[in-house]
C-alpha cells in the first residue's frame, strides 16, 4: 500500500498507530508528548527497528564569508543556525579579502 | 477557526500590516562594524548529489541546502522549533484541527515572474499528494504523496488563501507542510512542465537557476527578491554561488584549506576526524546541528527472519552501541537510547532495546526453537565505500559475538535505493527519521500514512504508477 512505503520496517502495529494518530489530535503539548512516549514505548519493545547512535552535520567556512546566522526570519525570531540542510544562504556575504 | 500564533481575528489586519513591513527589515548583523558588502560569489563544496528538481527528486541534505537557495518553503522553522508562515503570511486552523486555512504573502513572485497566489498553492499541494498526477498533468509525487496522504482535499476560497481539509485531526500539520525543509514553493509552470520539472527548478527563492548537473548546481543572485535588509538594501547580498558535490571528505577539506572552496559541509557518519581537525584551524569557523538525526536499522518485519519478535530482539540485544559510537564515531554525538533523541517529542527510553549479550543468544535461540533455523540474515552496503564497509563490519563483529550470522551485500547506491522502498532487504541501515517534532518520524513508523481513509484519492491507485525510486533524506 502507497501509504506505508515510507515504513521500511514493513510493519503494522495498530497499537503504536493509534496512539500516534491520537497524539496528532491532542492539543496540550505536555499531553501530546505523553501520548507519543507511549507509542515509542510500545514499538521499542516490539523492536520494530533499533538506533545504534544520533547523527549531526557540521559545516566549516573561510573568515572572508559573514553573515552567517545573522538573518532572521520574516515575521522575526531566529532560524536554526545549522541543519542537516546547512545554512541559509540569503543573508551570507563575502569580505572583500 | 482559530488563528494561529495571533492573538485573534480582529488583530489579524494590524499584525499582517506590522508583518508585511517586518518582511522589508529583518537583517541585523551582530557585529555593526561590518557591514554587509554586496557582491561576489562563493565556490561550496558538499557531499550529495543532485538528481533533480520535481517532486519525486527529493535532494539529501547538503544538496538540500543548495536546491533551498532557488526554494523557499511556505512555512519555516524557528530555531526555537515552531514552525511559522513564511512564504505564507497567515495560518489559521479549525477548533478540531481538521481544516487549516492559508494565505498567501502579497508582493512574491516566481523567478518566472508569475505572482505566488492562491491558485499557485493549490497546484503545489495537490501536485505533492498526487491529485495532478492522477489527472496527467504533473508527474509523480513520489514519498511526498505518503506523507501527505492525510490530507482530503484543498479548496481555493479566495485570490490568496486556500483551505486544507485532513482526515484525521492534525495539531502538527504545519509540521507536514514543512516536511524538514523540502516542500518547496514551485512555479506553476515547472510542476505542469512535463519533463522539465526535474531539470528546471523554478521558485521563489534569492538566487536562482544558472545551470545545474548531477554534480554541480550553480546560482545567480533573484533581482527581484523580495526581502530587503534593515538598511533597504534588496536581499540577497551575494552574486552567485556554486556548490560542487565532492564525495571524497578529502577533498573538501583540501578545498577549504587551499582557498578553492569558501564553505564544505560534513556529516558525523564518518568524517568525524576531519570535522575535528578543522575545528582546530584558524583560518575557518566550523558550526554544528543539533543531534537530531536519527540513523535506523530496519528490520523487516514482513518476511523472516525478523517476521519474528525473536530475531528482532536478537539483533536489537546484541548490538553494543557504546562500543560502536567509539569505534566508528570517535564519541562526537550519542548513542542511541530510544530509537529517536532527546530533542525529539517521541523521544522515550522505556522498552528500548538495549546491549544485552545474554538477553541476545537467549533470543537467537529463542528464534531457532521457534523456526528451527540459525538466526541469519543479509545487510547490505554501499559498494566501494570504505566507511560503508566498516560501519557494517563493526555491525558484523556484534552479531558474530552473539551466535548470529550476518552476510555483507556490496550493492551500488541505486541499488540499495531501488532494493529499499519496495522493502525488499531483510534489513538495513538508512538515516530517515529527524527533528524535534514528528512529521519526519511518523510516516516511517506507521503502515497508512492516510489514517485509514478508504476514499482517499491514491487508495486503489498502484504503487507502481506513483512511484520514484528517489528516496526522502537518504545520503
Amino acid at each position: 500500500m502507497l501509504y506505508g512505503i515510507l515504513n521500511l520496517s514493513a510493519f503494522t502495529d495498530t497499537v503504536s498507530e493509534e496512539l500516534i494518530w491520537q497524539a496528532k489530535a491532542t492539543a496540550n503539548a505536555a499531553a501530546r508528548k505523553k501520548v507519543y512516549a507511549r507509542a515509542t514505548e510500545q514499538i521499542q519493545k516490539e523492536a520494530r527497528l533499533t538506533t545504534i547512535s544520533y547523527q549531526k552535520y557540521a559545516l566549516a567556512y573561510r573568515t572572508n564569508v559573514k553573515g552567517v546566522g545573522e538573518l532572521g526570519l520574516v515575521n522575526g525570531g531566529a532560524r536554526k543556525l545549522m541543519t542537516n540542510f546547512g545554512i541559509d544562504f540569503t543573508g551570507v556575504w563575502k569580505s572583500g579579502k | 477557526m482559530k488563528q494561529l500564533f495571533r492573538g485573534g481575528r480582529r488583530k489579524v489586519a494590524a499584525v499582517m500590516a506590522i508583518a508585511l513591513v517586518a518582511s522589508l527589515s529583518q537583517v541585523a548583523p551582530t557585529n555593526a562594524a561590518e557591514k554587509p558588502k554586496a557582491g561576489g560569489t562563493l565556490q561550496v563544496g558538499i557531499f550529495d548529489s543532485f538528481p533533480g528538481y520535481c517532486m519525486a527528486d527529493n535532494l539529501a541534505n547538503s544538496a538540500l541546502m543548495a536546491g533551498r537557495t532557488i526554494y523557499e518553503t511556505w512555512v519555516e522553522q524557528r530555531a526555537d522549533g515552531k514552525i511559522v508562515p513564511y512564504v505564507l503570511s497567515s495560518v489559521e486552523n479549525s477548533a478540531d484541527f481538521k481544516s487549516w486555512k492559508m494565505t498567501v504573502r502579497d508582493g512574491v513572485q516566481f523567478h518566472d515572474g508569475t505572482p505566488v497566489n492562491g491558485d499557485a498553492l493549490v497546484t503545489n499541494l495537490q501536485a505533492l499528494r498526487g491529485a495532478l498526477t492522477l489527472l496527467g498533468k504533473a508527474p509523480s509525487p513520489g514519498t511526498a504523496g505518503g506523507f501527505t496522504a492525510n490530507i482530503v482535499d484543498v479548496v481555493k476560497v479566495s485570490t490568496n488563501t486556500v483551505q486544507v481539509n485532513l482526515y484525521r485531526p492534525q495539531v502538527d500539520f504545519l509540521e507536514t507542510l514543512y516536511a524538514s525543509g523540502r516542500f518547496f514553493v514551485r512555479a506553476p509552470s515547472q510542476i505542469l512542465g512535463g519533463a522539465k520539472c526535474s531539470t528546471t527548478p523554478i521558485g521563489t527563492g534569492p538566487f536562482k537557476l544558472v545551470s545545474t548537473k548531477l554534480n554541480e548546481l550553480v546560482v545567480a543572485k533573484n533581482p527581484n527578491y523580495w526581502r530587503e535588509d534593515a538598511n533597504g538594501t534588496r536581499l540577497p547580498y551575494l552574486d552567485g554561488i556554486t556548490f560542487t558535490f565532492l564525495v571524497e571528505t578529502a577533498s573538501r577539506v583540501s578545498g577549504l584549506k587551499s582557498k578553492s572552496l569558501d564553505i564544505a559541509m560534513f556529516t558525523s557518519a564518518g568524517e568525524v576526524k576531519q570535522i575535528r581537525d578543522l575545528q582546530k584551524n584558524k583560518n575557518v569557523t566550523v558550526i554544528e546541528s543539533p543531534e537530531e538525526y536519527y540513523p535506523s536499522i530496519w528490520l523487516n518485519n514482513r518476511i523472516a527472519p525478523f517476521n519474528s519478535k525473536n530475531a528482532r530482539l536478537a539483533v536489537s540485544y546484541a548490538i553494543d552501541r557504546v562500543d560502536y559510537n567509539k569505534v566508528r564515531n570517535r564519541n562526537y554525538v550519542s548513542p542511541a537510547k530510544s530509537i529517536v533523541g532527546p530533542n525529539n517529542i517521541m523521544y522515550n527510553e522505556k522498552g528500548f532495546i538495549q546491549y544485552d549479550l545474554k538477553k541476545a543468544k537467549e533470543a537467537a535461540a529463542a528464534y531457532k526453537a521457534e523456526t528451527g533455523k540459525d538466526l541469519e540474515f543479509s545487510f547490505p552496503y554501499t559498494a566501494g565505500s570504505t566507511e560503508s564497509l566498516a560501519n557494517a563490519t563493526q555491525i558484523q563483529k556484534y552479531m558474530t559475538a552473539a551466535g548470529i550470522k550476518m552476510n555483507l551485500l556490496p550493492l551500488t547506491t541505486a541499488e540499495i535505493i531501488q532494493r529499499a522502498f519496495p522493502q525488499q532487504f531483510q534489513a538495513m541501515a538508512l538515516l530517515l527519521m529527524e527533528g524535534t517534532g514528528t512529521a519526519f518520524i511518523a510516516p516511517f513508523v506507521i503502515s497508512d500514512t492516510s489514517g485509514g481513509n478508504q476514499s482517499h484519492i491514491l487508495r486503489k491507485t498502484p504503487r507502481g504508477a506513483l512511484w520514484h525510486s528517489q528516496p526522502v533524506g537518504v545520503h
